[in-house]
């Protein structure tokens, strides 16, 4: 019987070792960084190609859930995200010192980006895109911090997130990490045309349009082998629509349709896009014209795959 | 005979029910078609615009005069009980009956515009275009608060 206990300690010593060992928050260090010099207009694009504003811009009113904000560059945060796991509040990423991010070094900015780690070293939750943004380089990441840096510091304080009990454990993310993290930063496809490259790593990184095209498994990781077919709206109760080549996405779709939906926002039916969508196109529309054709390159170019409503 | 007089009234109350349900498809399905009009108008305004068309200052101020009448009849056609979680083929957010006054206003701010489009398409091209920036304006301005895409 002794024994019996014993094995049982020892047992959940060990299972508490592996968590706390797989669970351990990863950093990106100073010396990991390349010597760069920022470039704040490099940073400028990274900025809207990642819609940062979306997200982390006040919204026009009172209600937190307001798809509208009113100045893209005030990013006070404040912002609320209903989800089937609780209330998310979108934290202040403004250039104030002590309520946003301006007392970031680079590596911290980095890590939080590529690792969803905080400076304190906590686990971000993966409704801040850092499963996309791990593709991007760092060099890119330095320039978007570089350009943060340079838009006004405004105070205040998002509320704390509202979750159900076993979502407030954060550490329990670092599980949910070694599932759906993969640390891979973008490669680009030899066989692929520079143009088809670009897009795909706007896409993939930045752009993070996966994180809501695409459906989620019970644990709420992206479905890898139906992305971008559409999934689940993350709130609101709609669905996000399939943007691959299969006929029940955008396969009706020219190059030209998809630029102009990035430009103006309207479909190749006159319909105009709504919802989240029109912060995404409003910020798309501020690239250039060759990234926003190299995105409908790249859109165009991803194996069909059929939207499946569950 | 007692009984035959409660299924007569439970039948009735039934029918009128889904005499109700039917109406609401009814004008989901109307609202439908009137969006449906207004992307035909944005189109031949807007093709005109690129010069993929012909400039045609009659189509045009029609195109336009049509979307405005369009937007003119959302406000009643906006219902009680026909968002998208009541009819399923609506796309029309529960947030438009939170903030209705808002909505009539978007509504109303459309069929404005595009009536002073039709107006500015009897100007000449360069006219019509100095109209349309408002137009879109209002067609994403309300789909980004109000309509919840389902396919």
């Amino acid at each position: 019987m002794k024994r019996f206990l014993v094995a049982i300690v020892v047992l959940g010593v060990m299972g508490l070792a592996v968590f706390y060992g797989l669970t351990i928050p990863g950093v990106v260090t100073k010396a990991e960084l390349p010597k760069h010099t920022a470039s704040i207009q490099n940073g400028e694009t990274m900025f809207y190609a990642g819609g940062c504003a979306s997200c982390h811009a006040a919204p026009a009113s009172d209600k937190c859930d307001d798809h509208k904000y009113s100045e893209p560059t005030k990013l006070v945060g404040g912002r609320c995200l209903k989800t089937p796991f609780g209330t998310f509040y979108v934290p202040n990423i403004s250039p104030d010192k002590e309520d946003g991010i301006g007392g970031w070094t680079n590596a911290e900015f980095v890590t939080a980006m590529v690792k969803g780690v905080s400076p304190s070293g906590s686990h971000y939750y993966p409704a801040f895109p850092f499963t996309s943004y791990q593709r991007m380089k760092y060099t890119d990441l330095i320039d978007m911090k570089a350009y943060l840096d340079s838009l006004p510091a405004v105070k205040g304080k998002a509320p704390a997130h509202d979750l159900a009990l076993p979502f407030k454990l954060r550490r329990g993310l670092g599980l949910w990490k070694v599932l759906f993290l993969d640390g891979k930063q973008f490669k680009a496809d030899p066989g692929a045309s520079d143009e088809i490259n670009r897009g795909a790593y706007l896409t993939e990184g930045p752009g993070h349009c996966g994180e809501c095209h695409s459906p989620r498994n019970a644990l709420g990781g992206v479905d890898t082998a139906r992305r971008f077919g559409g999934g689940a709206a993350p709130e609101g109760g709609g669905f996000i629509p399939n943007i691959t080549s299969h006929k029940t996405g955008i396969g009706g779709w020219s190059k030209d349709e998809l630029v102009e939906a990035f430009t103006t926002g309207f479909t190749p039916s006159f319909d105009s896009l709504g919802g989240s969508m029109t912060s995404v196109w409003k910020n798309l529309s501020k690239l250039s014209v060759e990234d926003r054709k190299a995105i409908a390159a790249y859109l165009k170019s991803l194996p069909p795959v059929e939207s499946k409503k569950k | 005979m007692k009984k035959f007089a409660k299924l007569f009234l439970v039948a009735g109350s039934l029918a009128i029910a889904s005499a109700g349900a039917f109406a609401e498809g009814d004008v989901v399905k109307e609202r439908q078609g009137l969006m449906k009009t207004i992307g035909g108008s944005m189109g031949v305004t807007v093709k005109m615009i690129r010069g993929a068309t012909p400039f045609d200052a009659a189509a045009a101020e029609e195109a336009l005069k049509k979307m405005s009448e369009a937007a003119g009849k959302f406000p009643e056609l906006f219902k009680e009980g026909t968002d998208m979680s009541k009819v399923p083929t609506s796309e029309a957010s529960p947030k438009i009956w939170e903030n209705m006054e808002d909505f009539k206003k978007k509504a109303e701010e459309l069929k404005v515009a595009a009536l002073k489009g039709s107006e500015a398409a009897k100007g000449g091209l360069d006219s019509l275009k100095g109209s349309f920036k408002a137009i879109a304006a209002t067609c994403s301005g309300c789909h980004q608060a109000y309509r919840v895409k389902k396919q």
